[in-house]
């Protein structure tokens, strides 16, 4: 009886405690909404303005001092990921086969998806009334794990879906890219 | 008595709850401007270039009788004699495509150029291919051109098969590059 006099006395005293609490006005109440509005405008304008293309590619890729690219292309990067090739689009699709062993039935798909792309970027021309000046270049992020016989599936992929001209992405770090003397331009491009 | 006092005043200061205003707008924007170089710096797109290769085509030109009578004519041809370089885990092989194809066995048409220590030697490669180009030229009478084969081994890094294509694509000998399949 004691104890639960005890309790409701604890009760009633942070009760009181809290009343007097609350009786005076809360200074900190506005901030920490500020702060979800301060992250939401700054995730905002990545997510509209400057996200990197890249992003979401696992492919790591060399630090070389390559010519830039002129025209538009087809991209995909290609990553080894648990004993297979994984192959991912610009816009996001996956493909994915066994490293050591790659039946041509395997590649069909990213064939389909090749001949797809050159058809959109043939209309695309089209309706712009442009013919660029270099062929569809399918441009290709090859992971630095990556060895040349797990790039002829791709190779093949490629002759098969009619594309004649690729070539391999390397990244561009500001000093490479003083000292080059091949660099056409400056800046960087995209994957679209 | 005088720091009993002190530390009474101070245990008062200390127990107003009040947010200083200044001390929260400094920390809130040094906190946005935080977040705004930490995800800039993430998502920032760095400076990408390319090592362009071909996949050779088979001519077949179609009539066009009726517009403009447009004729296709390929601009460069893969011959016999177009130079080839193998290149393996210890060495450059070279020679122009008769010897990697029908004589494959002959030793009399190909030359080696060993790594050091692993490392491709790609200078003297590029030395030894434009002597061997042009005085093929000079002596055998065959007209160089300005495509190259690579036959990379299927071990070989993907990397390096990269910096040797460039590498090969900085000599004025050698305008396009194109890989093979591998040696069958």
């Amino acid at each position: 009886m004691a104890k639960r006099s005890t309790t409701i006395s604890n009760w009633s005293d942070a009760y009181v405690a809290t009343q007097q609490r609350l009786s005076e006005p809360l200074w900190w109440f506005p901030y920490p909404i500020l702060i979800a509005i301060g992250m939401v405008l700054i995730l905002t304008g990545h997510l509209v303005f400057a996200i990197n293309p890249r992003m979401g590619h696992p492919a790591s890729l060399i630090n070389f001092p390559a010519q830039m690219r002129p025209d538009s292309a087809i991209w995909f990067s290609m990553t080894p990921i648990d004993h297979d090739i994984v192959i991912t689009t610009n816009d996001r699709l996956i493909f994915r086969w066994p490293q050591d062993l790659t039946p041509a039935q395997t590649t069909q798909p990213f064939v389909a998806y090749l001949r797809r792309r050159v058809a959109i970027e043939i209309d695309s021309a089209a309706l712009l009334k442009r013919a660029p000046n270099t062929p569809l270049t399918a441009v290709i992020a090859a992971d630095q794990r990556l060895k040349y016989l797990h790039l002829r599936p791709v190779i093949a992929a490629l002759a098969e879906a009619g594309i004649t001209s690729y070539a391999f992405e390397t990244l561009v770090i500001a000093s490479t890219k003083r000292a080059s003397s091949h660099g056409s331009s400056s800046g960087g491009h995209s994957p679209e | 008595m005088m720091y009993q006092s002190k530390i009474s005043r101070t245990k008062k200061r200390l127990s107003d709850d009040r947010w200083s205003m200044p001390a929260v707008l400094f920390s809130l924007f040094g906190l946005l401007a935080i977040l705004t170089f930490g995800l800039r710096a993430v998502t920032l797109a760095a400076a990408y270039g390319v090592v362009p290769l071909e996949i050779p085509v088979v001519q077949a030109a179609i009539n066009d009788p009726g517009l403009h009578g447009y004729r296709e004519e390929p601009r460069i041809s893969l011959t016999q004699s177009t130079p080839a370089v193998v290149l393996t885990a210890d060495a450059f092989y070279f020679g122009d495509l008769t010897a990697f194809t029908t004589n494959l066995s002959g030793i009399r048409d190909k030359y080696i150029i060993r790594h050091i220590d692993g490392a491709p030697q790609l200078q003297p490669l590029l030395e030894q291919l434009t002597a061997w180009v042009r005085d093929r030229a000079q002596h055998q009478n065959v007209p160089p051109t300005k495509v190259l084969v690579l036959i990379p081994a299927g071990d070989i890094p993907l990397p390096i098969v990269t910096q040797v294509v460039a590498g090969l694509r900085t000599s004025p000998n050698f305008e396009r590059v194109i890989l093979s399949n591998g040696l069958m």
